[in-house]
């Protein structure tokens, strides 16, 4: 073997054993199938958790805002923006519908929902596939959460660019290495900084845009890497990384790799599903019509049966 | 009363943090008050950039690009160079940037490779059918912002010095959309919140990707969105450079040159006549001396000593690169290509030379030194942390040994910036890879007489081109 064959195998054999490799193989190991109940219960309480903050969420300023710039730049129709029905690109669906869960005040890993939701429709996804995503966002969103709670300077919302495409990319069939590729691609230019600290989000007025915007760039290094493009996937601990660079070392990478058990076990938004039907509707009473409430609610609870998930974005119109 | 008169009015009250005076500075330039120099000297950035993003046409990350934009889809407004392809603003800079920047040959000035942002300037000149005045004022704002803001941070901290991007684009692009000060300045915020490089993607101890390349280009789109955002009335970050100097630049930064708008930065830009990173400069240009006067081939070669200020990146990738963006910041390699090619262009960094036995074996022939005692470039605080100067030292397998000390390597700083003629020979050799002569001739006339141009897209409609030309694809491009 020459030097330059033993230097590459050498990097190769770097890059299969970054964490960023590690993250995307949680990803594509966690099937629907292996799901027990109560996290599948939990899971649906997520997503309509979510739901109802967007429809909430979708008629704030900032929203609107959002959506006349998608419009304007447009973009193929192949997902929705939760509320107008609008059809433009999975990227920009997630940043409007992402801004509208924002301005609601949803939780972290309901922030990734919508990019969920959007990627899911453009791969006409499986309401199996849409729950697994969902599982997949909320592991890892409670996994970075530990490894950066109290670490001042940065939103959470950083985290994003290791979650979304870690759960959208399982959804757009991408190998454990365009993952992370992706990670790497979205990680390595999405430092979000935090409207300062102790500011609350409700105080914050930059806050609406910051999980839409890292998901929004999460689903362009999905479909940049699954076309070949490489990014860093040593972003998180490698040299100049989100670790050393953002968090001067000081992020708890163990806590960021610990992947066992499910932590969406102890999600209290909502209660579980039972719980959030009802929210779900109280949410979205006077702004969902009720016969597409029901529908929302009803294709929730039979996620499982669900063919294509682009049924239930198509329920989640206003007008 | 100047632009500069005007910011400094500006300055001190409750509206003088950086982003304002940012913001005062860009939407005060105007295309009358630019010297005749200043023009010129953006029409010279601006021939450099296309010319280089025509010569990147072969680059193996812009099918990925293009493609993934075609996937995105978007209102034709904007032109993409090359393809011609029609598609929105931010989406064309994407594409567009990522091409300037590729070779690792465009400019060096405005804070670093500054012709990044002229493929946003393009593209939202043509969303606004600005004229070829409105583009050239937005290029010499961006520069002269992209430079004051590396007058007033050296020290980054591990992030990248593209991440002016988030101060020195947004208000440029807010000139060409009739934005306002508040308008631009919360562009800046929405830029400044989210779109900041890692210095992951340039850093001594990994491999370089795909991404290096679209670095900027990746803020640039960022920016386009953002300032499409404030226009409608969205809220960014307020006093977005002080937080980034706390949480960035730990409170590093340099205010008094951050307010210093004298002058023009711009003239400081200089052109490379090697596409590869500033550092290398000297030790290349050493080498391709030595083996063009001695006729050297590579079978004469037994070894090679070189040195640069700095030493060189000490990572296994940056002796045997496997991808351009390695390749291009290989000393070893680009060597071994200069001693091969006799040159160190395009073609350089062409995937099948990263296997080529002649080159590996050249690069086992190869070491290279630092040498503390060489100057710091007086360009270090705008664009390099290393110098540019180099030393090579040959030695033939009959025991002949050449020796070549380069202090000021043609094109950077010093006394021999490239010429007009020069910079014209540059765009040519790669224009003319896929372009005929008459469109050449007509692209290059049409940047050199811009101020005459009523709508810039009439400039991007000549950067198209159907196909490769026959030498192209003979050269396998």
């Amino acid at each position: 073997m020459t030097f330059h064959q033993i230097t590459w195998d050498h990097i190769d054999h770097l890059h299969r054993a970054s964490m960023a490799t590690q993250l995307a193989q949680f990803s594509l190991g966690t099937n629907h199938s292996d799901l027990a109940e109560d996290v599948v219960d939990r899971a649906k309480g997520l997503l309509l958790d979510a739901l109802g903050r967007a429809i909430r969420g979708h008629a704030a300023a900032e929203c609107r805002v959002a959506e006349d710039v998608v419009d304007d730049l447009g973009g193929t129709p192949e997902a929705a923006i939760f509320g107008s029905g609008v059809h433009t690109n999975a990227a920009c669906a997630t940043l409007v519908n992402s801004v509208a869960v924002s301005s609601a005040f949803g939780s972290f890993s309901a922030k990734a929902v919508p990019s969920l939701l959007a990627v899911g429709q453009r791969m006409k996804s499986s309401g199996r596939d849409l729950l697994a995503a969902t599982v997949v966002a909320h592991e890892l969103c409670a996994r970075y959460s530990a490894a950066v709670g109290g670490l001042p300077g940065w939103s959470l919302e950083t985290g994003a660019a290791l979650v979304v495409p870690a759960a959208v990319g399982k959804m757009m069939n991408l190998t454990d290495d365009q993952i992370a590729n992706a990670i790497g691609c979205c990680a390595s230019g999405s430092a979000s900084l935090s409207g300062g600290e102790g500011v609350e989000p409700e105080d914050d007025p930059t806050h609406y845009l910051r999980f839409g915007w890292v998901a929004y760039a999460a689903i362009v290094a999905c479909q940049l890497s699954r076309h070949g493009f490489s990014g860093p996937p040593r972003v998180i601990e490698g040299v100049g990384g989100v670790n050393a660079v953002m968090f001067r070392g000081a992020m708890n990478l163990d806590r960021l790799m610990d992947l066992r058990g499910w932590r969406i076990r102890e999600l209290e938004t909502a209660g579980n599903a039972g719980d959030a039907y009802g929210a779900f509707r109280r949410a979205v009473a006077g702004l969902l019509p009720v016969d597409r409430t029901e529908r929302v609610v009803e294709l929730v609870r039979n996620l499982e049966a669900v063919e294509d998930i682009g049924e239930l974005s198509r329920a989640l119109v206003c007008v | 009363m100047t632009v500069n008169n005007r910011v400094e009015q500006n300055s001190g009250t409750q509206r003088g943090d950086v982003a304002h005076r940012f913001a005062d500075y860009a939407l005060s330039l105007t295309y009358e008050e630019l010297p005749a120099a200043v023009v010129h000297q953006a029409k010279r950035s601006l021939l450099d950039a296309i010319g280089c993003a025509i010569g990147a046409c072969a680059a193996p990350g812009l099918p990925m690009v293009e493609a993934v934009v075609d996937e995105l889809g978007g209102k034709a407004e904007a032109t993409v160079i090359g393809s011609g392809k029609r598609t929105s603003a931010a989406n064309a800079t994407l594409v567009n940037s990522f091409l300037v920047r590729f070779l690792d040959f465009n400019d060096v000035g405005g804070g670093g490779h500054n012709s990044d942002v002229i493929p946003t300037l393009l593209a939202v000149g043509e969303r606004v059918k600005g004229s070829g005045r409105d583009v050239i004022t937005a290029i010499v704002a961006s520069y002269e912002l992209g430079s004051t803001m590396r007058a007033g941070v050296t020290k980054w901290h591990g992030w990248l010095p593209d991440l002016r991007a988030n101060f020195n684009v947004a208000p440029a692009v807010g000139r060409l959309l009739g934005m306002n000060v508040d308008q631009v300045v919360n562009a800046i915020g929405i830029c400044a919140s989210g779109n900041t490089s890692l210095g992951i993607l340039d850093a001594e101890g990994e491999e370089f990707v795909m991404r290096k390349n679209l670095r900027f280009g990746w803020g640039a789109h960022a920016a386009v969105f953002a300032c499409l955002l404030a226009q409608r009335g969205g809220i960014g970050l307020s006093s977005a450079f002080e937080r980034t100097n706390e949480i960035l630049l730990e409170s590093g930064a340099d205010f008094t040159a951050l307010g210093d708008f004298s002058g023009w930065k711009i003239m400081n830009t200089r052109f490379k006549e090697i596409a590869a990173a500033v550092n290398l400069h000297g030790m290349l240009q050493a080498v391709l001396e030595i083996v063009k006067e001695q006729d050297l081939k590579p079978d004469d070669v037994a070894a090679v000593r070189c040195w640069m200020r700095n030493g060189h990146r000490a990572v296994p990738s940056a002796k045997y690169p496997r991808t351009a963006e390695s390749g291009d910041h290989s000393g070893y390699f680009l060597a071994a290509v200069a001693i091969r090619d006799r040159e160190v262009g395009v073609d350089s960094i062409k995937p099948e030379n990263f296997t080529d036995p002649v080159i590996l074996s050249l690069v086992d022939r190869i070491t290279i030194e630092a040498d503390p005692t060489m100057s710091v470039s007086p360009a270090v605080k705008y664009v390099s942390k290393g110098g540019f100067e180099g030393r090579a030292e040959i030695t033939t397998t009959d025991g002949r040994r050449f020796e070549r000390h380069v202090e000021d390597p043609n094109g950077l700083w010093g006394s021999n910036p490239l010429s007009d003629q020069e910079l014209e020979q540059k765009f040519e050799s790669m224009a003319s890879r896929y372009m005929s002569p008459a469109s050449i001739r007509r692209l290059k006339n049409a940047i050199w007489n811009l101020e005459q141009c009523s709508d810039i897209s009439e400039l991007m409609a000549l950067t198209a081109f159907a196909a490769p030309s026959a030498s192209a694809m003979e050269a396998g491009q």
